[in-house]
C-alpha cells in the first residue's frame, strides 16, 4: 500500500541554485569592478599630465575631462559591491536552507518507510509506529517544508529588494560608447581600443605631409617666412616624424638629385636644415647639405661663446657656484662646462671626420642630432646611389667625440670592399656608414639592455629612411648592417623587424637580448653572420656580466666567419694581419675585414672559415 | 616647445596616450573579465528565477559602464589630438585641412563632445 499520511519529497522546493558559484562569480564580480575604478583611477592620474604638456586658453575641461570617469567608476564599484554582496547573502542563506531541506528529505523517506510499515500493521501482528504518532511527525515536516519555502523565498524577496535599491553607478554622467567611432564594441560587448598615441601620430604625420608639400612650393622667401612663424611645427615633426615613405615620395616628387635640385628643395634644406638633415625619406645629399650647415653654425656659436667665455671678468673669485661667471653665462646658453666641451668636442670632431670638401671618396653628413654631445652618422661614398651600402653600428664608448675612429673603420671597410668589387669585376658602387646614431654604454652600464633598447629605435629609423629611399631606385642596393661588441645587441633588436636588411655580420657580440636565434631577425635565411676572435675576452664577458645569449653558439644559428688572422689571405696569397682583443675586427688586412667586405657585396659564401 | 598662448611637449604628449592606452587595454581586459563573472552568477542563479531577474536587471543597467568610461577616455584623447594638432600648425594657413589661424584655435570646439 502506499503511504497517504506522510508528505511526498516533491512538496519539497527545489533550491537548486549552485550557492559556491555564485558567490565565487559575485566575489569575481566585485574584484573586477575595482579593478575597473582602480584603472579609471589610474588613467586619470596619468590625463593629470596633460597640464603639464599641453597649454591652450579655455581648455580646463579638457584638463579634468576623466573627473566624471572617475566618479562613474567609483559609484559603479560600489553599486557592483552592494550588489555583489546582496548576492552573495542570498547565496549563503539558500546554502543554509538547502541542507535544512536535504535533512527534510532525508527525514520523509524515513517517515515513509515507517508508514509502508505500519500499513501493514495488524492486531494480530503490530509493527511499526502508530499511524496517529506518523500523522503526528508528519504535520511537523510540513511546518517546515512551508518554513523552509518561506525563508527562501525571504531570502528572494530581501535580495530582489536590496538589487532594486541600486539606483547609482549606471553611469549616465557619461555618453555611451560610440558604436561607430574609434572606440568600437566587439561582439562580446566590450567595447575595442583603438591606440591613441598611434592616432596622434598618424594625424601629426598627415598634418606633416600636408604642410611639407604645401612648402615646397613656394619660394625660398616664403619658405624661411613661414619656418620662422611656425617654430612648433618644426619641433613636432622632430617628435614625431612622418612616414618615411610618404616623406620619400614627397621629397622624390620635388626634384632630382644634387646636381638636379629643384628650387623649392634648395630652399627647404636652407629654411630648415635641422629638420631636413635628420627627416628620414628625404635624400642623402639634402641631408648632408642641411647638417653641414647646421654643424657649422653650432660651431659659429660655440666658437663664439668661446670667446665670450675668454672675454670674461674673473679676477675677483673664486665664486661660489651660482655667481661664477663663467657657469652663469654657459647656463645661459644651456650648458655646464662638461656638456660645452662636450659639445667644442664633439662639433670639431665631427667636422674633421668629415674632411675636406673634396675629401676622396665623399662624405655625407647623413644625421646630426641637436644634443650637446652631438649623435651623428657618416658615410663614405654616395649613400643616395650606391649599389652596396654597408651600416657599421659601433659598441660601448662610441660618441661623435670621437668620431674620426669609427668613420677610419668605415674607409677601411669602403676601400677593401672596392678592392673585392674590383678584382672580381663586380660592377656598382659602394657606400659605407659610420652609424653613431645613438647613446652607446660605457663599463658600466653595458650590462644592462637600455641603451640598446632605445638605440635599437633609433637605428630602426634610419634603415627605415634608407629604405624609403632604397625603395623608389630603379634598382635597390644590397644594405648589410655590421655591429661590435654591444652595437650587435642594439642592431639584432632592431632587426626584429623587416628593415630590408639583406645580410648581418655581428663581431665581438656583447650578447643577443630578445633574439633566440637567427628565426628572430627579419633577415634573409643563411645571411646572419657572427664572428669573435679567439683572443676577444672582452665580448665574452660582456655577456657573462649581462646574462645576454651567444648569437656565436650553434644553437643561435648564424654563419660563423673567421677574424682570428691565423691563415691566408686567399685573394693575396699573404698572411692576414693579426688580429688581437676585442678592437681590431676590421683593422686593414685584417681577417674579419676581408670576410665582412665580402658579406657587404653579397658574397658572404666566400668569407673564411673561423 | 613655447609660444603665444599655446605651447605642446609633442613627445610627451605622445607619451602619455601611449600610457592611457595601456590603462585602457587593461581596463578592456578587466571589463571583459567582469562579463565572465557575471555570466558565471546568471548561470548558477537557475532555481531563483526572481533573483535572476533582479540580477538580469542590475546587469542590464549597469552593463554600459565601461564602454561609457572608455568612450570618455577616447573623446577626451581625441580633444587632446586636435588640440595638439591645433596648436601645431596653428599659424599655418596653407595646410587645408589643418585647424585653421590662431583666432580659430578650439577650444569648445574640440571639447564639446566630451560628455
Amino acid at each position: 500500500m502506499t503511504p497517504t499520511i506522510s508528505p511526498r519529497l516533491s512538496s519539497l522546493p527545489e533550491l537548486a541554485i549552485d550557492c559556491p558559484a555564485v558567490t565565487q562569480g559575485a566575489a569575481a564580480m566585485k574584484k573586477q569592478a575595482g579593478q575597473i575604478r582602480s584603472r579609471t583611477h589610474s588613467l586619470n592620474d596619468v590625463w593629470s599630465g596633460l597640464r603639464n604638456l599641453l597649454q591652450m586658453d579655455d581648455i580646463d575641461s579638457l584638463y579634468s575631462a576623466l573627473d566624471a570617469a572617475v566618479t562613474v567608476s567609483d559609484e559603479y564599484a560600489e553599486a557592483v559591491g552592494t550588489a555583489a554582496d546582496a548576492v552573495v547573502e542570498f547565496a549563503e542563506t539558500v546554502f543554509g536552507l538547502q541542507g535544512e531541506r536535504d535533512r527534510l528529505a532525508d527525514e520523509i523517506s524515513a517517515l515513509r518507510s515507517m508508514e509502508q510499515l505500519s500499513l501493514t500493521s495488524t492486531p494480530e501482528y503490530p509493527v511499526g509506529t502508530s499511524l496517529a504518532l506518523i500523522e503526528n511527525q508528519s504535520a511537523g515536516i510540513v511546518y517546515r517544508i512551508n518554513d523552509l519555502v518561506s525563508r527562501f523565498e525571504q531570502a528572494e524577496d530581501d535580495c530582489v529588494a536590496a538589487l532594486g535599491r541600486i539606483d547609482t553607478g549606471q553611469g549616465h554622467q557619461l555618453r555611451p560608447a560610440d558604436l561607430t567611432g574609434v572606440v568600437g564594441t566587439a561582439a562580446s560587448g566590450i567595447p575595442v581600443w583603438v591606440s591613441q598615441a598611434t592616432t596622434l601620430e598618424l594625424a601629426l604625420g598627415r598634418q606633416t605631409m600636408a604642410v611639407l608639400t604645401k612648402l615646397g612650393t613656394l619660394s625660398a622667401a616664403e619658405q624661411r617666412a613661414w619656418v620662422a612663424r611656425n617654430p612648433r611645427f618644426l619641433d613636432a615633426v622632430q617628435d614625431v616624424p612622418p612616414d618615411a615613405a610618404q616623406v620619400a615620395a614627397w621629397w622624390h616628387g620635388l626634384g632630382g638629385d644634387e646636381a638636379t635640385a629643384s628650387a623649392g628643395q634648395l630652399g627647404l634644406i636652407a629654411a630648415m636644415p635641422g629638420l631636413i638633415g635628420n627627416l628620414e625619406g628625404v635624400g642623402y645629399w639634402a641631408r648632408d647639405r642641411a647638417n653641414r650647415a647646421v654643424l657649422a653654425t653650432r660651431i659659429r656659436d660655440l666658437d663664439r661663446l668661446g670667446e665670450q667665455l675668454k672675454d670674461l671678468d674673473v679676477s675677483n673669485g673664486p665664486y661660489s657656484y651660482t655667481l661664477d661667471p663663467t657657469l652663469a653665462l654657459l647656463a645661459k646658453h644651456g650648458y655646464t662646462e662638461t656638456s660645452y666641451a662636450e659639445a667644442v668636442a664633439g662639433g670639431q670632431d665631427i667636422k674633421l671626420a668629415l674632411g675636406l670638401a673634396a675629401a676622396v671618396p665623399p662624405r655625407m653628413l647623413v644625421s646630426l642630432d641637436d644634443s650637446t654631445s652631438p649623435l651623428a652618422a657618416i658615410s663614405l661614398g654616395d649613400l643616395d646611389t650606391a649599389d652596396y651600402a654597408t651600416y657599421l653600428v659601433s659598441g660601448m664608448f662610441s660618441s661623435s667625440t670621437d668620431m674620426q675612429g669609427p668613420v677610419d673603420q668605415a674607409l677601411v671597410l669602403f676601400k677593401r670592399e672596392n678592392r673585392v668589387a674590383e678584382s672580381l669585376d663586380i660592377e656598382g658602387t659602394i657606400a659605407t656608414v659610420a652609424w653613431i646614431g645613438y647613446d652607446s654604454p660605457d663599463m658600466l652600464t653595458v650590462g644592462s639592455n637600455d641603451h640598446a633598447e632605445a638605440g635599437a629605435v633609433k637605428l630602426a629609423n634610419a634603415l627605415t629612411g634608407y629604405g624609403a629611399v632604397n625603395d623608389l631606385r630603379p634598382n635597390p642596393a644590397h644594405l648589410t648592417v655590421g655591429a661590435h661588441s654591444y652595437g650587435t645587441t642594439t642592431a639584432m633588436l632592431a632587426l626584429r623587424q623587416d628593415l630590408g636588411v639583406d645580410a648581418f655580420a655581428m663581431y665581438g657580440s656583447a650578447g643577443a637580448d630578445a633574439v633566440g636565434d637567427v628565426q628572430d631577425l627579419q633577415v634573409p635565411a643563411g645571411q646572419v653572420y657572427v664572428t669573435e676572435a679567439e683572443s676577444d675576452n672582452l665580448a665574452p664577458f660582456g655577456r657573462f656580466i649581462s646574462g645576454r645569449g651567444d648569437p656565436g653558439s650553434d644553437l643561435f644559428g648564424a654563419h660563423h666567419y673567421g677574424s682570428d688572422g691565423d691563415g691566408i689571405d686567399p685573394e693575396t696569397d699573404q698572411r692576414f694581419s693579426p688580429s688581437e682583443g676585442h678592437s681590431e675586427y676590421l683593422t686593414p688586412k685584417s681577417e674579419g675585414l676581408r670576410n665582412l667586405a665580402y658579406i657587404g657585396l653579397g658574397l658572404g659564401n666566400h668569407v673564411t672559415g673561423d | 616647445m613655447a609660444g603665444a598662448a599655446w605651447s605642446v611637449d609633442v613627445e610627451g604628449t605622445v607619451g602619455l596616450l601611449a600610457r592611457v592606452d595601456n590603462d585602457a587595454s587593461e581596463l578592456r581586459v578587466d571589463s571583459t573579465q567582469f562579463a565572465q563573472a557575471q555570466s558565471d552568477v546568471v548561470g548558477a542563479l537557475a532555481g531563483a528565477d526572481r533573483v535572476l531577474a533582479a540580477v538580469e536587471g542590475f546587469i542590464t543597467s549597469h552593463e554600459s559602464v565601461p564602454g561609457r568610461i572608455l568612450g570618455r577616455v577616447q573623446r577626451s584623447a581625441a580633444a587632446a589630438i586636435a588640440c595638439v594638432e591645433a596648436v601645431v600648425v596653428a599659424d599655418d594657413e596653407m595646410a587645408g585641412n589643418a585647424a585653421g589661424s590662431r583666432e580659430q584655435l578650439p577650444t569648445t570646439r574640440f571639447l564639446g563632445g566630451l560628455q
